[in-house]
């Protein structure tokens, strides 16, 4: 999640790789490390595609929950609904970073406990998250 | 997404050689009859390339590494500093490998600026293997050789006089460094990540007050220190070193990131080579000062974000053809074993 460079950005850098390493012949130590990097970056890859949408569908739902419980300042409350519909709208890991990341900046600007309880509840699920997302990379390594 | 060609487009062999040749005499490493008969590249790290020369000397052959700043290198880092500390280092019972000579221009045939070294028997430890983990633990199960020097090194490290250092390495407050690699995260993040961003806030609210002041490596770990018979022969990779508070090393150390876990702990030695109690005891032994263990925590979260801006600023080159290094494409893979020590040392 919030990772850099998109699935379909790896899956062309591979491309490049393997036809550089390839063209160049495997015998440098160079060549062999890009080429182990492939072979793991793959893997990684495989568990993303098949595995990320349902942890980004559930994550998003406990998120939005909490975002519409809202924090009694009601300001705040309308940008945080839009925000909650932003992420409504995510497709893919990369895409929660920037509705997050306001949330949690508005969060921050407020001083209401109600404000600090929530990014609390929002600091439980992210850390779920990666603890998820690992698990996930994990299991497809073993 | 292209990438142009990086580590494997130095000018021909045969000029990098006569280069070096003149640079090796003119710093007594070479006589007038002695030749280089070899270079080739080493596989290794993001910021530096490093290439190995092969010199004869007396019908014996003998090593140098050139060790060059990277094109679209990932750190911003100065060669001539990192030469500077190296060379300083030298005169202290520090070990380090001994420098030769340093073209900081740019303009040669190895395309960046560079500086040439002894090549010190051994071999870094790679703690993302088994073989080398389970060397690390032999040692620390028998005589501790390697624990030892790696603490003893550390403290002597942080503990050298200031004075002695040259006045080009940098002298960086918590503050400046927390900003250096925020600064590197606004500039170069490719998507916004809300536990990095976290992550800064939660920095800023944790100064550690007066700085354990000296000489920081900045990436100090097993894998950078050459290890042979046992032993320690010398300590690598200068060129993220500063004056600043030395804890950061510490609580670099501390990550499980530098004892091979990927996204899985894989040994409970700190930093793969010492029970962390030990060292740290070992440490305040031969330091004269308490370390405080949350103050660590701090600058493990810190040292979290030094690694993210690697990251960062690596997928940043390779989504703009600044380099074509794969790695850098795959430390995107790094990141969420990262992200999620973040999470744990901020205790959410």
């Amino acid at each position: 999640m919030f990772n850099p460079l998109t699935p379909a950005d790896v899956v062309s850098a591979i491309g490049v790789t393997v036809r550089r390493a390839t063209r160049g012949g495997l015998s440098s130590d160079f060549a062999q490390d890009q080429m182990k990097s492939v072979v793991s970056a793959s893997r990684h890859l495989e568990v993303e595609l098949s595995s990320y949408q349902e942890v980004i569908r559930e994550f998003v739902f406990e998120a939005v929950l909490r975002l519409g419980a809202g924090t009694g300042d009601a300001d705040l409350d309308v940008e945080l609904s839009a925000l909650a519909a932003e992420l409504q709208k995510v497709a893919d890991g990369q895409g929660l970073g920037a509705p997050l990341a306001e949330c949690l900046a508005l969060l921050h600007d407020s001083d209401s406990p109600a404000a600090t309880d929530l990014l609390d509840d929002l600091r439980t699920l992210m850390r779920a998250l990666t603890d998820r997302e690992v698990d996930l990379l994990a299991a497809g390594l073993s | 997404m292209s990438g142009t060609p990086t580590v494997d487009s130095a000018a021909p062999r045969n000029e990098q050689i006569a280069v070096l040749e003149k640079q090796l005499r003119a710093a007594g490493a070479l006589g007038g009859a002695q030749s280089v008969v070899a270079i080739e590249q080493m596989s290794g790290g993001w910021s530096r390339h490093s290439y190995l020369a092969t010199a004869i000397v007396d019908d014996e052959p003998v090593g140098f590494v050139v060790r060059v700043e990277a094109p679209g290198g990932v750190l911003e880092t100065d060669i001539a500093t990192e030469y500077a500390v190296l060379a300083a280092l030298d005169q202290e019972a520090i070990a380090t490998p001994h420098v030769l000579a340093v073209d900081d221009s740019g303009d040669n045939p190895f395309d960046g600026p560079y500086f040439v070294m002894e090549k010190v028997a051994g071999e870094a430890p790679n703690v993302f293997r088994s073989a080398s983990r389970e060397m690390l633990e032999l040692s620390w199960q028998g005589d501790r050789a390697i624990a030892s020097a790696m603490v003893e090194t550390l403290a002597r490290l942080h503990s050298l006089p200031l004075e002695r250092l040259p006045s080009t390495v940098p002298s960086l407050s918590y503050a400046d460094v927390v900003g250096r690699w925020r600064d590197v995260y606004e500039r170069y993040a490719l998507v916004r990540d809300p536990v990095i961003e976290e992550a800064f806030r939660w920095l800023d609210g944790r100064d550690p007050g007066p700085p354990m002041r000296g000489l920081v490596h900045g990436d100090y770990r097993i894998g950078n220190a050459l290890v042979e018979e046992g032993g320690i022969r010398a300590v690598l990779d200068w060129e993220l070193s500063y004056v600043g508070d030395v804890r950061f090393d510490l609580g670099y150390l501390s990550l499980e990131r530098l004892a091979g876990k990927h996204l899985r702990p894989v040994t409970e030695l700190f930093g793969a080579f010492a029970e962390r109690d030990w060292f740290i005891a070992e440490y305040e032994r031969l330091g004269g000062a308490p370390v405080d263990l949350d103050v660590v925590r701090t600058f493990s979260v810190l040292g979290i974000m030094m690694l993210m801006g690697t990251i960062t600023r690596g997928t940043w080159m390779y989504a703009h053809g600044k380099t074509s290094d794969f790695r850098l494409a795959w430390a995107r893979f790094g990141a969420p074993g990262l992200r999620q020590d973040l999470t744990h040392l901020m205790q959410w």
